[in-house]
């Protein structure tokens, strides 16, 4: 075989390397973000959060609201950042109740609480 | 203001926050409780923070619509009839006792706090903007009194009832009045200038249909609940949105939110509601405040 042709096919290693490795990065990151729950839009995200909430407090009367629902789940001490959700609550007043703009990626946070909610807690805590 | 009411008035601050939001949102507010909670002393130091004038009428059963609202007075010298205006051209009346005048010198009040005008023989004043009554009345007393009609009462936009303060706010306050209280020490914290761009700003807050329905929604669930025999009038409703108006100027917000009306609701719908006799006999526990309550918790608000 001649050098030219030898050199030619050693590049090509590397190569080949490279795109299968993309490849399976690729896979692996459409894997996970649908792993995560993805909600573009805050109206969706936060329907989702009543949910989870009415779940994890199944006491709670039919006239809560979200604050009062919220300031319950704040004494459970989940892992979450609780000025995210707090800015995110108000972003979303802000545009249900002010007629503000769609505010967008506030929802992050109540998403992941969402998630992490307990389910059966009594109004009182236990 | 919280703060230099607070620092003739112990543990008070919800009542004077509510009283705020009643003048901001046009409104008057009645205080029940009993006699010695502070409510003349609260009435005035939170007129003097606004720098508002201030006067106080202790109602009595010889009263006459006269000693409230003015008339005309012969002027010997001039030969002519000239009007003497009433203690209620000022911004916020003390109506003290209300309840124990009678219904000809309540209404004469009750039409000026309505109209904000007084009108004598064809004669027509306007009264003092921004006006506010603060009106008391002693729950306890039922001998020589007139109680104000369910119209009567709908006139007031806010109902507060001062009880006894708790132990630890009451050891305070006797301190406090160890040496003589003067009303000298509160200040003026908002200018006339601020309370006319407050005024204007609370009417700049903004109310969605979503809450204006929740409202409607309200309003419904009380006229339909068994245990009331009168509900919320549609007045009761302008006024509980009025004052979550107020409210969410005071929270630095331009728009109401569902918590404001459920906030708001016991302060404003309480002294309209009436229940119904038998389910109260039924269930001596059964209060005002437990129905409208429970009445919130069935509504579902816009989330």
């Amino acid at each position: 075989m001649p050098l030219e042709d030898l050199l030619a096919l050693n590049l090509l290693i590397p190569l080949d390397v490279v795109i299968y490795l993309s490849l399976i990065i690729g896979v692996f990151l459409t894997w996970r973000r649908a792993g995560k729950p993805r909600i573009e839009d805050p109206v969706l995200a936060f329907a989702l959060l009543e949910k989870s909430l009415q779940k994890a407090f199944p006491d709670l009367p039919a006239g809560f609201t979200l604050r009062e629902a919220l300031s319950l789940a704040e004494r459970l001490r989940l892992k979450v950042d609780w000025g995210r959700v707090q800015l995110a609550l108000e972003r979303y007043e802000a545009f249900r109740y002010g007629g503000a703009t769609l505010p967008e990626k506030v929802q992050e946070e109540v998403l992941r609480l969402a998630a992490i909610l307990p389910r059966g807690v009594r109004v009182d805590g236990h | 203001m919280l703060k230099e009411v607070g620092k003739v008035v112990v543990g008070r601050e919800e009542e004077t926050e509510l009283l705020l939001v009643s003048l901001l949102a046009r409104g008057h507010t009645l205080i029940e409780g009993v006699p010695g909670v502070s409510k003349t002393m609260l009435a005035k130091a939170f007129s003097k923070c606004l720098g508002l004038a201030f006067k106080r009428v202790q109602f009595t059963p010889d009263m006459l619509p006269l000693d409230i609202v003015g008339g005309f007075i012969f002027n010997m010298k001039s030969r002519e009839f000239e009007f003497r205006r009433g203690p209620v051209f000022t911004n916020i009346l003390l109506a003290d006792e209300i309840n124990r005048a009678p219904p000809k010198v309540q209404s004469a009040l009750l039409e000026s706090m309505q109209e904000l005008q007084v009108t004598i023989e064809g004669y027509t004043e306007k009264l003092q903007s921004p006006f506010m009554v603060i009106a008391t009345e002693n729950p306890l007393e039922f001998q020589g009194v007139y109680p104000l009609p369910e119209g009567q009462l709908d006139r007031f936009m806010v109902k507060l009832k001062l009880d006894y303060p708790p132990a630890s706010v009451e050891s305070a306050i006797i301190r406090r009045n160890l040496s003589e209280m003067d009303l000298e020490v509160v200040k003026q914290v908002v200018s006339s200038d601020e309370l006319t761009a407050m005024l204007k700003g609370v009417q700049d807050v903004r109310v969605s249909d979503e809450i204006l329905e929740y409202l409607a929604k309200i309003a419904s669930e009380t006229r339909t609940d068994q245990r009331i025999d009168l509900g919320a009038s549609p007045r009761a409703m302008i006024h509980l949105v009025h004052s979550a108006r107020a409210a969410a100027y005071l929270s630095g917000r331009e728009y109401v939110i569902p918590d404001d009306i459920k906030r708001l609701s016991t302060y404003v719908l309480t002294h309209r509601i009436k229940l119904d006799q038998s389910s109260a006999l039924r269930d001596q526990r059964l209060d005002v405040d437990t129905v409208i309550r429970e009445v919130m918790d069935r509504v579902r608000p816009p989330r």
